[in-house]
């Protein structure tokens, strides 16, 4: 029991450093060949956990291979785009200026079910107003609508609108982050004043504060138990 | 950049440490298998004593080999084969010629078979 304790533990933080080094791709809409490394590591690293006669090394080299393998075709596709279309395909335009590309859908095995779900999740149900509808490498549909069928925006409509900036949080759990009060070219001083209009002693009582570029502040205090 | 070169890194030293491990398993083996065959020899001449105490050295050799063989080989293989060792030597200490024989051809087997699973060929990779 010992045994698989350690190795499970191994594992686990092999995969996690694997994962960590293959970068945030991996953590967000996953490519082909991303697809297939996530499903391996996952298949191989579970060996050695469930049979410990089996040696740990059979599933550490595979886990350490495949990292190795993502990172040089991850390289590959970011430098050669005839490498990235071999490895990752081409999008299709399935719709196109209101008109459904039933050739393209055939070729992506993609279903008017599947289009139609899609167009409900991103809240659209007149294909008539769809400019383009991209299916991606990664298999997400992504829509672009006519001008006219877009929700209008202050530019638009000619209107300025401020620009607050970024809201950057300054206090996380009760901890003052002071390179980030450095990057609002905020100190100390400003934040105890702050925390002083809101009756507050000190920052460990603050769950959450942020500020942006025009000094405008989320706060939250911790709740009390 | 940076990433890419810690990858091609990596894929060297692991293909390193297979060849390593080829060349280790079978030097092994190879030593392993001529204490056999000695053995053998030494057996079919009726030398039992010389016979025994060249058995009792491939044992030794495979033994102290363990804490490699454990981290490479599935831990079931060398079981079987630490069996058959002590088989092949239970029948050495009987000076059974017969049981003898059928024990050395079945170490000599599993000896074969495990440095047959460390190196890649057609057959062992497909």
């Amino acid at each position: 029991m010992a045994i698989i304790f350690i190795r499970t533990v191994i594992v686990f933080v092999a995969i996690l450093i694997s994962m960590r080094i293959m970068g945030k791709r991996q953590l967000g809409e996953l490519e082909l060949s991303e697809l297939v490394v996530a499903v391996l590591i996952s298949d191989m690293a579970a060996h050695p956990l469930q049979d410990i006669g089996v040696p740990l090394i059979n599933g550490l080299v595979p886990i350490i291979t495949l990292l190795c393998c993502e990172l040089l075709i991850t390289a590959g596709t970011v430098k050669s785009i005839r490498f990235r279309v071999l490895m990752c395909g081409k999008p299709s335009m399935i719709v196109e200026n209101g008109k459904i590309n039933q050739r393209e859908m055939e070729k992506n095995r993609f279903t008017i079910d599947e289009l139609t779900e899609e167009l409900r999740k991103q809240s659209v149900t007149d294909i008539s107003k769809i400019k383009y509808a991209i299916l991606e490498t990664n298999g997400s549909l992504n829509i672009i609508l006519f001008p006219a069928e877009t929700p209008v925006t202050p530019a638009v409509m000619n209107i300025s609108v401020p620009d607050p900036g970024m809201p950057i949080i300054v206090i996380n759990n009760g901890r003052v982050l002071d390179n980030n009060l450095k990057i609002l070219g905020l100190d100390q001083k400003w934040l105890s004043a702050q925390l002083k209009t809101r009756k507050i002693k000190d920052a460990s009582e603050v769950f959450l504060m942020m500020a942006d570029d025009s000094k405008q502040i989320y706060f939250a205090a911790k709740e009390v138990e | 950049m940076k990433k890419e070169l810690f990858a091609v890194l990596m894929l060297v030293i692991i293909i390193a440490a297979c060849i390593f491990n080829v060349y280790y398993v079978s030097r092994m083996t190879e030593e392993i298998l001529e204490l056999i065959s000695l053995s053998e020899q030494d057996a079919l001449a009726g030398d039992w004593a010389s016979a025994v105490a060249s058995a009792e050295e491939a044992v030794k050799l495979w033994e102290g080999a363990e804490e490699y063989t454990h981290i490479f080989i599935r831990h079931s293989e060398i079981d079987s084969t630490t069996d058959e060792f002590y088989s092949m030597l239970a029948e050495l200490y009987k000076e059974d010629m017969g049981g003898v024989k059928a024990a050395y051809k079945a170490v000599s087997s599993r000896i074969k078979s495990i440095i047959k699973m460390e190196i890649p060929t057609f057959g062992t990779v497909f």
